[in-house]
């Protein structure tokens, strides 16, 4: 059984082999915490060191299409982006074969105690608001880990609470599941427009445009941001046209002037026309410096945007600790 | 066929029939090349990089003129010689009708390195021998030194990382990087033979209609992968389809089907032997896809030259005419990428041509570059002559600009040991 070690250093992650040993007779699963893109996630103990760690198993069934292009993209993603402390590390990579002669991969991450969803969950199920220090800690580092994945190259393309996990002691959050994630070259090309969960869903990806960048993730930021506010999804649509008619409902119906060639898109319709709500009727609780990057976040217009690197540097995170995070 | 293809995000299992040969458009399975030439080209197929110039043939798409498909005829003159038989080619069959040989013993590929008949470039008028006005000098000014700016407002050009981007892409370049001699220490191949897999894979790589970084992904895991495996000739393509597999689902939109990749090998290998390749390749090279190639560098190198659609044309011809080229892993990716559009912009203008921005943006002078230039203007002689001539028939189709039509950098070849300051720098 082949393994991938991603140690906590600056050196590259060695190939050893397990000497026939199965993957689970290194592992002791505890729970299932969830589902992943390809596959179910297990809280286990590796048996050798006690250490608490996520499971992410995959079957590779040999009468299919072999390793998914989501699972080769986030492991090898994963990979290059792990060293940050934003995005989850892959601590190691076994492939072995289970009882029915299957071929399994397991992706072996840092264990993290909770994800942003659960989280807001657990606010919401009290009738509490998130205090409004920890919403700017939380989304300092989201930008921060975003930013760090675009220098990289690499679009994530399915950011929304679940797939931010959080450490509820420390108050952590690191980017988990690259599944959807790609590296991009510059300028950026053509790509696939189903991607993104609906409601974190940016509006010209929701339009068909195929050539889309950095600022797909941006607008999930933002609609994350929102949902930290108020514990409410921003924008819960349950098609891919009452997603839009949501986020024009909220924002306004755009047009020309306010998005140029926002009319060319592939799947541009006449729409019924709204103006827009002021943001402080629908995201109560945030200081103008919040609204003022939220509103950035929320831009129509791609290239307006504002771009995770340079959202770090707003007012709002003024009083932000940046040493610590 | 009950083989699926997977789109970009489809999950695993989840999967739509891949079509007939017939119907394949962009995805034909392809038994044997030269069985596809004539055939109609798909009505939806997008061609990624349009002419240069403007004709009455421009409606139609030009055919790839076909070398000899890899068949398995190879086995027997390569075990027993270490060199293969020449094959007479025989006439075209019809275009679309599946004419797969017999397979003979266990072998792979056909590695039949006979002289192709010259390309006939009647078709192709287009003069790109003849010179052009030197660009105006520029002036040495900072301001000209951001190529970005005019992008800031265009998500796409993502300006706010580029540098940061580059950046990163330099400083993990090594470790894309091979052991120049990694050939040495295989014991059944060399460097004939890689470069006759990568010659017909780059023709696969054109039927498919791949993604122009598909193709270096796939030559870079080959090379990766060969530096740390001993391989048998006898499965050398089936690293080379595997490695084209996997680039197609680390970089494609839409992904061919095994089944596909089964046949364009003539059925020398079944599903399950790529599959089970495929999980030798992951392990070897640790899942990590995620490498820069030279065609990052090149989109960069292209920007800081203020390329037209000729220039990229005829860079890229350039730096695939060293894909298949065992001395060019000497050369950093970016170094390569540098001195193809360098050797690109001495071709067309017919005169040294490296200006303080491409010196500025590519880190090298026009003297590092000039020792690589050359080989590529070497290349560039043979390149229509000899026996693998895959990214010459390539370029020389209007598709792709009949960039190879371009007379070669001659003039480089003649040059001192080093180079006179660049005519068109400042």
């Amino acid at each position: 059984m082949a393994t991938i070690q991603n140690k906590p250093t600056p050196t590259a992650p060695s190939t050893t082999t397990g000497g026939g040993l199965r993957a689970m007779d290194l592992y002791e699963k505890l729970e299932k915490v969830g589902e992943g893109t390809y596959g179910k996630v297990y809280k286990a103990r590796e048996k050798a060191t006690g250490r608490i760690v996520a499971l992410k198993k995959t079957r590779l069934p040999e009468d299919d299409e072999g390793v998914p292009p989501t699972a080769l993209r986030e492991v090898s993603l994963l990979r290059m982006l792990s060293q940050d402390p934003h995005v989850v590390r892959l601590l190691d990579l076994k492939q072995g074969v289970n009882k029915e002669g299957q071929t399994i991969l397991y992706l072996v991450f840092e264990y993290m105690d909770t994800d942003l969803k659960k989280f807001i969950r657990g606010y919401r199920a009290n009738h509490e608001k998130i205090p409004a220090q920890t919403v700017k800690i939380l989304m300092y580092q989201l930008c921060k880990g975003v930013g760090f994945v675009h220098g990289r190259g690499v679009l994530h393309r399915d950011l929304k609470p679940h797939n931010l996990l959080m450490d509820r002691k420390t108050m952590a959050l690191k980017i988990a599941d690259l599944g959807l994630s790609r590296a991009i070259t510059v300028p950026v090309k053509k790509y696939t427009h189903e991607i993104l969960t609906l409601w974190y869903r940016a509006p010209e990806v929701l339009l068909g445009a195929t050539h889309y960048s950095t600022p797909v993730d941006i607008w999930s930021v933002g609609c994350i941001f929102a949902e930290l506010v108020t514990n409410q999804p921003l924008f819960p649509g349950d098609s891919e046209l009452q997603q839009l008619l949501h986020i024009f409902k909220l924002l306004g119906t755009p047009n020309e002037e306010m998005w140029p060639g926002v009319g060319k898109l592939p799947n541009w319709h006449v729409y019924p026309q709204w103006k827009p709500t002021k943001l402080s009727t629908l995201v109560p609780g945030l200081d103008s410096d919040g609204y003022d990057l939220l509103e950035k976040m929320l831009a129509y217009e791609p290239g307006k945007r504002v771009s995770a690197k340079k959202a770090l540097e707003h007012p709002y995170f003024n009083d932000v600790n940046k040493e610590v995070y | 066929m009950a083989a699926r293809a997977a789109d970009e995000n489809r999950r695993p299992g989840v999967g739509r029939p891949a079509p007939c040969v017939r119907d394949m458009g962009s995805r034909r399975a392809l038994t044997d090349i030269k069985n596809l030439v004539g055939v109609a080209p798909n009505p939806c197929a997008v061609a990624k990089k349009p002419v240069l110039q403007k004709s009455r043939r421009d409606e139609k798409k030009t055919a790839l003129p076909s070398s000899r498909p890899m068949t398995r005829k190879f086995v027997a003159s390569l075990a027993s010689k270490g060199q293969p038989e020449c094959q007479p080619t025989g006439a075209d069959p019809e275009p679309g009708v599946d004419q797969r040989k017999e397979p003979i013993g266990d072998g792979i590929i056909d590695i039949d390195v006979e002289l192709d008949e010259p390309v006939d470039d009647s078709d192709c008028d287009v003069d790109m021998g003849d010179e052009t006005e030197n660009k105006d000098i520029m002036n040495q000014d900072e301001s000209l030194m951001d190529i970005d700016s005019a992008d800031s407002g265009n998500p796409l050009a993502a300006t706010e990382y580029v540098e940061e981007l580059y950046k990163f892409y330099r400083e993990n370049e090594a470790k894309s990087c091979v052991n120049p001699d990694y050939m040495s220490s295989q014991q059944d191949i060399n460097a004939k033979m890689r470069a006759i897999l990568i010659d017909w894979l780059i023709e696969v790589h054109y039927k498919f209609e791949l993604m122009d970084e598909t193709l270096f992904l796939t030559v870079n895991v080959i090379d990766r992968f060969l530096e740390k495996e001993v391989v048998p000739r006898k499965k050398l393509q089936l690293v080379g389809i595997t490695a084209l597999l996997l680039a197609c689902k680390y970089e494609e939109v839409s992904v061919p089907v095994v089944e596909d990749l089964v046949l364009i090998s003539d059925r020398a290998y079944t599903k399950g032997q790529i599959l089970e390749m495929e999980k030798l390749i992951l392990n070897t090279l640790q899942f990590n896809m995620s490498v820069p190639t030279p065609y990052v560098f090149m989109k960069r190198f292209l920007k800081a030259a203020d390329a037209d659609k000729q220039l990229e044309l005829v860079s890229f011809f350039m730096l695939e005419l060293c894909l298949v080229e065992y001395q060019m892993l000497n050369y950093r990716p970016s170094h390569l990428a540098a001195a193809a559009v360098y050797t690109a912009q001495c071709a067309i203008n017919r005169c040294q041509q490296w200006t303080k921005v491409c010196e500025s943006h590519s880190r090298y002078t026009g003297d590092q570059l000039l020792e690589c230039s050359r080989m590529m203007v070497d290349f560039h002689q043979k390149a229509g002559t000899g026996k693998l001539t895959g990214v010459h028939r390539k370029y020389s189709t209007y598709k792709f600009g009949c960039a190879a039509k371009i007379l070669p950098a001659q003039f480089m070849l003649e040059l001192g040991g080093t180079a006179p300051p660049p005519s068109g720098a400042i």
